[in-house]
């Protein structure tokens, strides 16, 4: 019975010493540096010029009413509109509005998204305006209805509400 | 003998023959009445129009035989034939002018009381037997009651059965300054009046040509005051304008004008005849709620001619003030506003007044301006 036993005690070393190397194969990666993920502030940043602007009526438009949209591009001097959101490493500080279209938002103050990540759930993400340096007052939200990606062109849209239902929206087609 | 009795019953029956077809029936081509409309103590003429009835010879005589509503005479021929004669024109027309409530020796009131809605009259020759017509009618109305009982400010008639208006028809235009503001019913009014929305042949109201009665002058445009505040206005259009027969009519346009413009009223429009319908011209502003911050735009559509273009005078509740013109076309008349910039930021309310090129006033109304959220 124990002439059994140490029959088998070399089979149970081999399996060991094999699952050792098998072990110690493992490659060793590299990872490289540590970089900080890319964020929309990567894409939106910088100077975009209107090359169209269109005006939503949204009280016909949820009625079904015709027409619900003009295009404004060739009125009131939109031709000269164009917007610089800046940033400094990464991190959005001033914006400023150039041109002599109306100021439908103020023309000039603080910047930051709601979301430096596009949203997973596809929610559109914003551009919230404020008129100081801490962000502590919004002046203003526009929702980035289409993010720049492969064409550098972007869609921002600023709606206004009364009593929480949207009137009117001007969409602000931009390109760089 | 039995022979000859048939012999003569045919000869006889011949001879009858041959009699009926002498008094050859005559008809018409065509038949109108001037004034298209009327009251029946105007004087009026009946014209007709033989050019296919053969048997009828140019300026051949004709008389009226009428039995609805009375016939003035009682036999033909008769001693008071002369009045029922017609006079012959030349290019086979011939006319009967009288007035109605002479003619008939009846009031206005019996003539219009009358039961049927027609005259009916043939016209023959005195012996009846060279030429006669089938019976024959005139529409019968009273068409002054008619107007009256409409309630309408103004209406227009022509002596085509459609109603179609070309610029040989006759037409006769109604006025009731009963129901327009500022006339006097007892004052003369005017036509100040116009071709193609006033583009050509005009014929204004001069009130201070106060001579004759040439195209010039104030009576040339004056419309016939039947009493009780009832006017009207009969002419043939390419006659009146001083136009061609050939002349593009698209419609003709004008106002009522009340002796030395001390009241009108109008514009009003009659088309021509194969005119379509213009589409009706619509004002809107976009978008439709508009908060002191936003851009407006107001748009006018299918503008008539001659309107543009048209002017502005937007006024905020803050007193702040604009005014101009619209830009376009006939097609569309626009202008666009910035609110904030022309009526700063505490305008609440916009009253917007737009007017035609002649300053005639298209819509006066109040915007509310809508009050937007503020952010959170």
């Amino acid at each position: 019975m124990m002439k059994n036993k140490n029959k088998y005690l070399p089979g149970w070393l081999l399996l060991l010493l094999v699952t050792a190397i098998l072990a110690g194969c493992k490659p060793v990666t590299d990872d490289g540096p540590y970089v900080e993920p890319v964020t929309l502030y990567e894409k939106v940043n910088g100077i975009w010029n209107l090359s169209d602007l269109r005006q939503v009526d949204e009280t016909a438009k949820a009625a079904g009413l015709s027409p619900s949209e003009v295009s404004l591009y060739a009125q009131f001097t939109f031709g000269t509109f164009s917007i610089d959101l800046k940033t400094e490493a990464n991190t959005p500080t001033a914006y400023q509005v150039s041109g002599t279209a109306p100021e439908l938002f103020p023309n000039a103050g603080y910047w930051q998204l709601d979301s430096a990540f596009p949203y997973a759930d596809g929610t559109t993400p914003k551009i919230l305006l404020y008129s100081d340096v801490a962000k502590t007052v919004k002046t203003g939200e526009l929702s980035i209805t289409s993010v720049p990606g492969a064409t550098a062109a972007m869609e921002l849209r600023l709606t206004r509400t009364s009593g929480g239902v949207p009137f009117v929206s001007y969409i602000y087609k931009l390109v760089r | 003998m039995r022979i000859m009795k048939k012999s003569v019953l045919f000869f006889g029956l011949m001879c009858l023959t041959l009699f009926s077809a002498k008094a050859a029936d005559i008809n018409p081509d065509r038949q109108w009445c001037v004034p298209a409309q009327y009251s029946p103590d105007e004087e009026i003429t009946w014209y007709f129009d033989f050019s296919s009835s053969a048997a009828l010879p140019d300026g051949g005589d004709l008389y009226i035989w009428i039995w609805v509503p009375v016939n003035p005479v009682e036999t033909l021929p008769g001693p008071d034939q002369d009045k029922v004669k017609l006079t012959y024109k030349g290019d086979r027309i011939w006319a009967l002018t009288f007035t109605p409530t002479e003619f008939f020796g009846m009031s206005a009131a019996d003539i219009n009381a009358n039961s049927e809605s027609s005259f009916y009259f043939l016209l023959r020759s005195l012996s009846f037997d060279d030429w006669h017509t089938g019976t024959l009618s005139f529409p019968k109305a009273d068409y002054v009651g008619n107007f009256v009982r409409s309630g309408n400010v103004w209406a227009y008639a022509t002596d085509d059965v459609q109603n179609n208006l070309y610029p040989t028809s006759n037409l006769t235009i109604w006025f009731n300054a009963n129901l327009a503001d500022g006339f006097d019913k007892t004052s003369d009014v005017h036509l100040h009046s116009g071709y193609n929305n006033f583009a050509d042949h005009i014929i204004e109201y001069h009130a201070w040509e106060t001579t004759g009665c040439d195209p010039q002058s104030a009576c040339y445009t004056e419309l016939k005051n039947l009493g009780n505040g009832i006017y009207k206005k009969d002419l043939v259009p390419y006659n009146y304008f001083l136009a061609e027969e050939s002349d593009p009519m698209e419609n003709i346009e004008f106002l009522f004008v009340q002796r030395d413009w001390s009241a009108n009223l109008g514009t009003f429009t009659i088309r021509a005849a194969g005119v379509p319908v213009p589409p009706t011209p619509v004002l809107s502003i976009f978008p439709s709620n508009i908060s002191n911050s936003d851009l407006m735009s107001i748009k006018r559509t299918d503008n008539p001619r001659n309107s543009i273009p048209l002017k502005y005078e937007i006024t905020g509740d803050n007193g702040r003030a604009i005014s101009g013109e619209f830009t376009g076309s006939l097609k569309e008349q626009i202008i666009y506003i910035d609110v904030r910039k022309s009526f700063g930021d505490n305008v609440k309310s916009l009253r917007i007044v737009v007017k035609d090129a002649a300053d005639n006033e298209i819509s006066d109304s109040v915007k509310q301006l809508t009050v937007a959220d503020t952010l959170q």
